[in-house]
Formats: C-alpha cells, sequence, structure tokens
C-alpha cells in the first residue's frame, strides 16, 4: 500500500509505504543484496560480477513511476494522491567495506558525474518537481544496508525543507538583490571561526544556525544552482572536500561517524530558479561519542531545535582532527597510490 | 567531447521483476585540471639573459 497523504496543518504531504516494512534489514555481510553477484554465490540485487558504480530503483520505493492508485478515499480535508514519483540506490563500490571517506578521490569524483547524470535524466521527466540526492550512513540514522551506498527520490512535489528555503532565498534575493547563500557564505569565511575545510571551489563549514551538533554545510564558493551547472574541475575539487570532511568525522571519536547527507538545489519544475543555490548539508546525531541527539519532544513536537554544541566549538574540533586541508588529503592520495 | 570529459559510459538492464538497473563504467580516471603554467617572463629583445 502506498500513496500520498495531505497534512492539512503542516500543508505537506506524508508518504504512507507500509510494504516498506518487509524491506531487507541488516543483512550478514554474505547477504549483502548490493554485493555484485559471484559465480556460484547468493543472487544479488545487482547482476554482475563486478561494477564500478551501480544504479538502479529501489525494491521496496516509497514513489512509484507507475503507483497503484490510493487504497482510501480522499476528503475535502484530506486530500490523497497516487505516490509517483521514482526513487534510485545509488550503490558506490562493489567493495562491502568501502566508506565515501576511504574511497579514491577518482571514484568520489565518478559518483559526482553519476549524481550529476541522475539530476539530469530524473529531473527532465515531466512529474519530477525535485530531484533529491542523499545519503544515510550508520544504524544510528536508521541504516538497513552497511554496503556503501546513497539514494534518490524524485518527488512530484518540491519537499517542505527546500520549498521553505528555496523561498527564504527567493525573498532574500528580492529585497537585497543577492543570493542568501552567497550572502551566507561569504559572511562564514569573513568570520572564519566556523570554517573547517577550503578547497580551491568548495567550502565545508559549521553554519552559523547549525542545529546538529556537528552539522556541516558544504557549498561551492561561486553561484551554482545545481549540479547541473558542474564542471570536471568543480567535481574534483568536492571530491577532495568531501573526502577530507568525512575523514575529519570518522577521526573526531576514532570510529565511523553517522550522518546524513543531504543535497539541497534548485528543482526541476520548469520554473526559474536562479536564486537557489546548490549545498551539500550533513546531519549528524553524535552529541559525543557515547551520546546520541534524538529529535525529541521540542523538536518533533515545537519544530525547534535545541542544538547541545557551539557551532564555534564544533568547528574548532573538526579542525583539529583529520586532515589539516584539502592538500593533505590529495598528498596523502598520491602517496597511497606510489 | 569525449567520455573524459563528461560523456558517462553506462548501461541500462532490466531486473527480473522489471526495475531499471544502470551500470556506469569508467575505464579512465577523470583528470585533475593542470594549474596554469607560471607566468614566463618576457625578454623582449629576444635575447637569452645571464
Amino acid at each position: 500500500m502506498s500513496e500520498l497523504r495531505w497534512h492539512p496543518f503542516l500543508e505537506q504531504w506524508v508518504i504512507t509505504a507500509t510494504h516498506r516494512q518487509d524491506r531487507t534489514m541488516l543483512p550478514p555481510a554474505d547477504f549483502c543484496p548490493l554485493c555484485p553477484t559471484v559465480p556460484g554465490g547468493f543472487p544479488t540485487e545487482v547482476p554482475a560480477p563486478s561494477y564500478d558504480i551501480v544504479v538502479f530503483e529501489n525494491k521496496f520505493p516509497s514513489l512509484r513511476a507507475d503507483p497503484p492508485e490510493p487504497a482510501v478515499a480522499a476528503t475535502s480535508v484530506s486530500p490523497v494522491q497516487p505516490a509517483r514519483g521514482i526513487c534510485e540506490v545509488v550503490v558506490y563500490s562493489p567493495n562491502h567495506q568501502d566508506s565515501l571517506a576511504a574511497m579514491p578521490l577518482d571514484r568520489i569524483h565518478h559518483l559526482a558525474r553519476v549524481w550529476k547524470d541522475r539530476y539530469l535524466e530524473l529531473g527532465a521527466r515531466d512529474f519530477v518537481r525535485y530531484v533529491f540526492v542523499f545519503e544515510n550512513r550508520g544504524e544510528a540514522v536508521g541504516v538497513t544496508l552497511h554496503h556503501p551506498h546513497g539514494q534518490i527520490y524524485a518527488f512530484p512535489f518540491i519537499p517542505p525543507v527546500a520549498e521553505k528555503e528555496l523561498a527564504a532565498s527567493r525573498r532574500f534575493h528580492a529585497q537585497h538583490g543577492r543570493c542568501l547563500q552567497c550572502a551566507s557564505l561569504a559572511d562564514e569565511i569573513k568570520d572564519g571561526r566556523r570554517i573547517v575545510l577550503e578547497g580551491e571551489r568548495y567550502v565545508a563549514y559549521v553554519p552559523f544556525h547549525a542545529r546538529w551538533p556537528y552539522e556541516v554545510t558544504l557549498a561551492p564558493r561561486e553561484h551554482q544552482v545545481s549540479m547541473a551547472e558542474w564542471s570536471e574541475a568543480d567535481m574534483e575539487d568536492l571530491s577532495a572536500v568531501l573526502k577530507g570532511l568525512l575523514q575529519k568525522y570518522d577521526a573526531l571519536f576514532a570510529k565511523p561517524f553517522p550522518y546524513m547527507m543531504v543535497v539541497h538545489q534548485a528543482p526541476t519544475d520548469g520554473e526559474d530558479h536562479r536564486y537557489a543555490h546548490l549545498r551539500f548539508e550533513f546531519y549528524t546525531p553524535h552529541r559525543a561519542a557515547d551520546r546520541l541527539k534524538f529529535l525529541a519532544g521540542v523538536e518533533s513536537g515545537a519544530g525547534t531545535f535545541i542544538n547541545d554544541k557551539l557551532a564555534e566549538e564544533s568547528a574548532a574540533e573538526l579542525r583539529r582532527v583529520g586532515p589539516a586541508s584539502v592538500a593533505v588529503v590529495r598528498a596523502a592520495e598520491k602517496a597511497g597510490r606510489a | 567531447m569525449s567520455k573524459r570529459d563528461g560523456e558517462l559510459d553506462k548501461r541500462e538492464i532490466r531486473l527480473p521483476d522489471g526495475r531499471r538497473l544502470i551500470f556506469y563504467s569508467f575505464p579512465d580516471p577523470p583528470r585533475r585540471p593542470e594549474p596554469p603554467p607560471p607566468a614566463t617572463p618576457v625578454n623582449p629583445s629576444g635575447q637569452e639573459r645571464h
């Protein structure tokens, strides 16, 4: 059963997807559905003995290109629609033990090219208004498969967080004649205390308004509305900053660091969104090595985040661990190849 | 445009249940753009300097 149910108080869609209760849950490594299918072995989701990067439609999708009709009748208070859209899985590597932080820069660069290709292809569908690229890493954020992978939801609507950010960006642009993210990044660079890692084209920082303990925004210095504008040089630099940031995360508590990585960018609804600015956001549930932040009453019921960490302190902690600079990330890569 | 410059090598198949699966292949590593060479001082006379 799968449908969109309208939440009339929040004025947003809720996806009902009861079939996802049956999805594969933390299988042993020998039965990972994202590993290659080796001769004589367990038949996985990927019918090939090896691959570079593979993308496939989710076996347990929340949205489908050809969805069933809703199982319930709509009312004037509670509209219902078919859960139309596309849910894809992006498998980063054939190596079950791999992670974005450990992958060679070339592979991360290739992954960025795949993300861009998916944004363009999915965004070109007439019913897709927003292409949402994300990764959940770690059981603390609900991962059900440990194999390195991310996901893409091609939404038939602009999801509410993106819609709210876009509305704020549109208003700021109308009032000040410049992009909100460009202005915010300029402030961060000028202040400097919350900067974590700087590339030639991309900057990672704990935003002034961080809601999560070690939240990081990773954004291009130049105004880019979406992945569609990426050059090869953009993707190369993004790869190095992204890898360096994730190495810092893993070094922070000397163990794999759980996170939600989400990409906010321009919708694909055919409208002009020049005021939008592409950025990656990392939501991080650990507030200490052995303590998690939960979205409890105030966050879930009031919509107001309480952050136990100061953004300036989180950034200083992240600067102290892992690679000191993007140059160090690149040098380590070269040394590893030699 | 060469594949290295942006065109992707991808192959699509259908899984037994009808879902799309796309293999992306990357035989060549993407190149890091080389920085421009340092500016060379120009000797207007064309003679070597010693």
